[in-house]
């Protein structure tokens, strides 16, 4: 039998992920023959060439030949869906590295397999939003996972870095265990790991008086706790603070955005395209998972001081709200959650570029949230930026994060889930406190030691620009998203 | 064919929860009805002799799998970590017996390599360097007990919540000698175990496994006594052959190499990448670029002159 037929036009769908594999794989060998030196930082060089990469993946993917397709033996699927996931990802990877570069330089990472690891981790990530099976979603989180408990620890001199590291990498494993544990639980009750035979199987399932089989839901039970973890969810958060206070800000940064991206488009790849027949069994779930992470995002962070930690405690919050859209199970629901990652996206983004970009006299980054004081008058464009960002986060009116927010809590009133629509008002009410806080700080508290005034490198000052045009003036004209984001959630009706 | 109708008809009126204990009945019936072909193509019921080597590979069965058992207790009982280790390697050992006996012979010396050959020989090496005192390893074993035990009673309970009746095994029946006395305790274990199931879960009240009860023993009753005259129906015209054994089937191997090189080599080659990613980290974060690692520069090291390297020196001082 000539089994090349079988795959005969199956590579012309893989060319972009294929690509970025072939050009890490070049980056290790060009980092490893490249002569190093204490001045030379290799990783800057590197960095530059993983961005003209990724840049080339999003052509490759939006110009490919094939939009449409399920292949590799029905391995993977690409769609509408997973192309909109996959570009928005690698934009948020091209921004984060854009905002790392002078950072890495200063705090003295220099080895160049950091920026590969990215690299390696984006492929692993567009991957894993056009999975179409169960094993290939356990291998691709696995494979995205391990590059990220090497980049926490990157810092080798510092001890936060390498707790950060192995706190994650233990948590991180458990929580991959009980993935792969729903998972084997799903295929031994059902014999099916694909996502679109287990979807035809389960069809009409919820209209029967009994559920048969409740080891399947056990399974689902377990998967939906392995997803949770990996997104920060409430009751699963506790790694993330430690984690993001650990490791390097621009890991952070990398953290709290990007992997959030492609975990959750998978989960509610999984959810609404799979298991929407057992809607009932995980909507309680994701309720009680999305309340509790609201509280916890808006309490947490009041008392924090130090400012990754915070942010951390605020990812939680929006992992949160961003779950809300999921638990509807509705079409305005995936809608919402769509626009809401996409701001959230940006918003975040541009807080991590002025975090990134303020330091103290002594070339020290910052570390609390006092350190902030003063930087109205030392560097007042940041501390605008920062306002304007803090605002949108709170959600307050013209701005990008409260059309969100409203739009979010809308399709939860209209899918009658009100507690979740009251408790999410009543949580960004609380978290605006320490939002508005940030601008307190900066505007009106003496400093005792002065921040110096330093102009950014174009790179993050371009980055910073752009998100923060986004958030502030994407009021004046949302048609587009809307409608991208509308077709996509139409999508998952046919 | 009436054995049948009669089961079913049983099914009906019993509970629901006992019914599937007459679905198992129906089952075992069913089992025995096997024919295997000779080399002259013709249908020979299968002798007694087969039905004992069945008994053997259960003995083996049993024997593997509470040797494990057995021996995953040791491992983190036993007193001195080197004994752990080789209580594990035994551990692997049982395991790839039962997978042999599951006809996996490739995966049961896939197991032997990977495992005992790899990462015991690596946990053994580990354990015999870092050079663990005995004693710190045997106090405060007993003072978990009582938190892990509560815990570990919970999970079992959980567990067998979940696990549905679906699971628990097909009973052995044998037409030729009917129920045996083993059996029948099964069957009766078998039942209280999932009457007490029932009633944890309010699924039942007490006063209906008595009702339940009497039924089940109604039903034991009847199956033997039909054995006789079903054993007198079925043995003189066969019924059904197996066509599962007619068809042509791959050895583990083929089938292995079929599955990962061909069909799904998309996963072959992701757990390649993973491995990739683990090379690098592990390079990554194990190796410190500073000054005081000292290092050899190949280059400058074929480029020495060899005739300057061995210097003569005069010791002047002392002797």
């Amino acid at each position: 039998m000539d089994f090349l037929s079988l795959f005969e036009n199956d590579f012309l769908g893989i060319i972009p992920e294929s690509f970025i594999a072939f050009a890490a794989c070049l980056l290790l060998v060009y980092g490893v023959n490249v002569p190093t030196h204490p001045s030379n930082a290799l990783v800057v060089n590197v960095g530059w060439l993983s961005i003209l990469t990724l840049g080339t993946t999003i052509l490759l993917l939006v110009t490919g030949p094939i939009h449409e397709m399920v292949f590799f033996y029905n391995c993977l699927k690409i769609d509408s869906f997973s192309l909109f996931l996959q570009v928005i990802i690698l934009l948020s990877v091209i921004s984060v590295i854009l905002l790392s570069l002078d950072y890495l330089v200063r705090e003295g990472i220099h080895s160049f397999e950091y920026m590969v690891l990215i690299l390696l981790s984006s492929c692993s990530m567009i991957l894993m939003v056009s999975s179409y099976d169960l094993i290939g979603i356990y291998l691709t989180i696995e494979f995205q996972s391990l590059a990220f408990y090497v980049v926490a620890a990157s810092k080798q001199d510092s001890e936060f870095s390498t707790e950060a590291g192995l706190k994650y990498f233990v948590l991180g494993a458990f929580a991959s265990g009980i993935l792969l544990f729903g998972c084997t639980l799903i295929y031994g009750f059902t014999g099916l790991t694909n996502l679109e035979d287990l979807g035809q199987l389960l069809t009409g399932i919820g209209s029967l008086p009994v559920i048969s089989s409740s080891g399947l839901l056990v399974g689902i039970l377990f998967l939906c706790v392995g997803f949770l973890f990996k997104l920060t969810a409430a009751p699963f958060h506790m790694w993330a603070p430690d984690v993001y206070q650990g490791a390097p800000t621009s890991v952070t940064a990398f953290f709290a955005i990007c992997p959030k991206l492609a975990i959750l488009g998978l989960f509610a790849k999984i959810l609404l395209f799979t298991f929407y027949d057992l809607l009932n069994s995980w909507q309680s779930i994701l309720l009680l998972c999305s309340l509790a992470s609201m509280c916890v995002g808006a309490f947490g962070a009041l008392g924090q001081t130090d400012i990754k930690r915070l942010l951390a405690y605020s990812s939680i919050g929006h992992i949160g709200y961003l779950l809300i859209g999921l638990a509807c199970g509705t079409v305005d629901g995936l809608q919402s959650m769509l626009v809401y990652m996409v701001i959230y996206m940006t918003m975040s983004l541009t807080t991590f570029g002025v975090v990134l970009s303020i330091r103290t006299k002594d070339g020290q980054a910052v570390k609390t949230i006092q350190d902030l004081a003063g930087l109205a008058s030392s560097n007042p464009a940041l501390a605008i930026t920062l306002s304007l960002t803090m605002f949108s986060m709170a959600g307050i009116p013209p701005l990008a994060g409260f059309m969100s927010k409203f739009y979010l809590f809308f399709a939860a009133l209209s899918a009658s889930l009100y507690p979740l629509a009251i408790v999410g008002v009543l949580t960004s009410v609380v978290s605006s406190f320490y939002y508005i806080r940030f601008i307190k700080i900066m505007y009106f508290d003496k400093s005792e030691q002065n921040l110096q005034f330093e102009s950014l490198d174009a790179s993050k000052a371009w980055v910073i620009s752009i998100t923060l045009a986004v958030t502030v003036f994407l009021a004046a004209y949302p048609a587009p998203i809307f409608l991208i984001t509308e077709k996509l959630a139409l999508g998952f009706c046919i | 064919m009436n054995i049948t109708r009669l089961v079913s008809g049983l099914m009906c009126k019993t509970h629901v929860t006992y019914r599937i204990i007459a679905v198992y009945y129906s089952l075992a019936l069913k089992r025995t009805l096997i024919y295997s072909i000779n080399e002259s193509n013709e249908y020979v019921i299968k002798s007694k002799l087969e039905i004992y080597i069945m008994s053997v590979e259960q003995v083996l069965f049993f024997l593997f799998s509470s040797l494990a058992l057995v021996c995953s207790t040791m491992v983190i009982s036993s007193r001195n970590p080197v004994y752990s280790v080789l209580f594990l390697i035994l551990v692997f050992v049982n395991a790839s017996g039962l997978l042999l006996l599951l006809g996996l012979d490739f995966f049961a010396m896939l197991f032997l390599v990977v495992y005992i050959g790899a990462i015991a020989v690596l946990f053994l090496f580990v354990v015999m360097m870092l050079n663990i005192k005995i004693t710190e390893l045997t106090e405060n074993t007993l003072r978990y007990l009582p938190i892990g035990g509560l815990i570990g009673f919970i999970f079992i309970i959980e567990v067998l919540l979940v696990v549905d009746q679906d699971l628990i095994p097909n009973l052995q029946f044998n037409p030729e000698i009917g129920f045996s006395l083993l059996q029948s305790v099964g069957v009766w274990v078998e039942f209280y175990f999932n009457s007490l199931i029932s009633l944890i879960t309010f699924k039942i009240s007490p006063s209906d496994i008595a009702d339940h009860s009497a039924q089940l023993s109604n039903l034991i009753g009847e199956l033997n006594s039909l054995q006789a005259s079903y054993y007198q129906e079925t043995y003189n015209q066969p019924q059904w052959v197996d066509w599962g054994k007619l068809v042509g089937t791959l050895s583990p191997i083929e089938a292995v190499g079929q599955l990962i090189y061909t069909y799904y080599f998309y996963y072959f080659i992701l757990a390649s990448l993973i491995l990739l990613v683990a090379m690098i980290g592990a390079i990554m974060l194990t190796l410190h670029k500073t000054r005081s690692v000292r290092r050899q520069d190949p280059s400058s090291q074929n480029a020495r002159e060899f005739s300057k390297t061995v210097l003569k020196v005069r010791h002047t001082n002392g002797n």
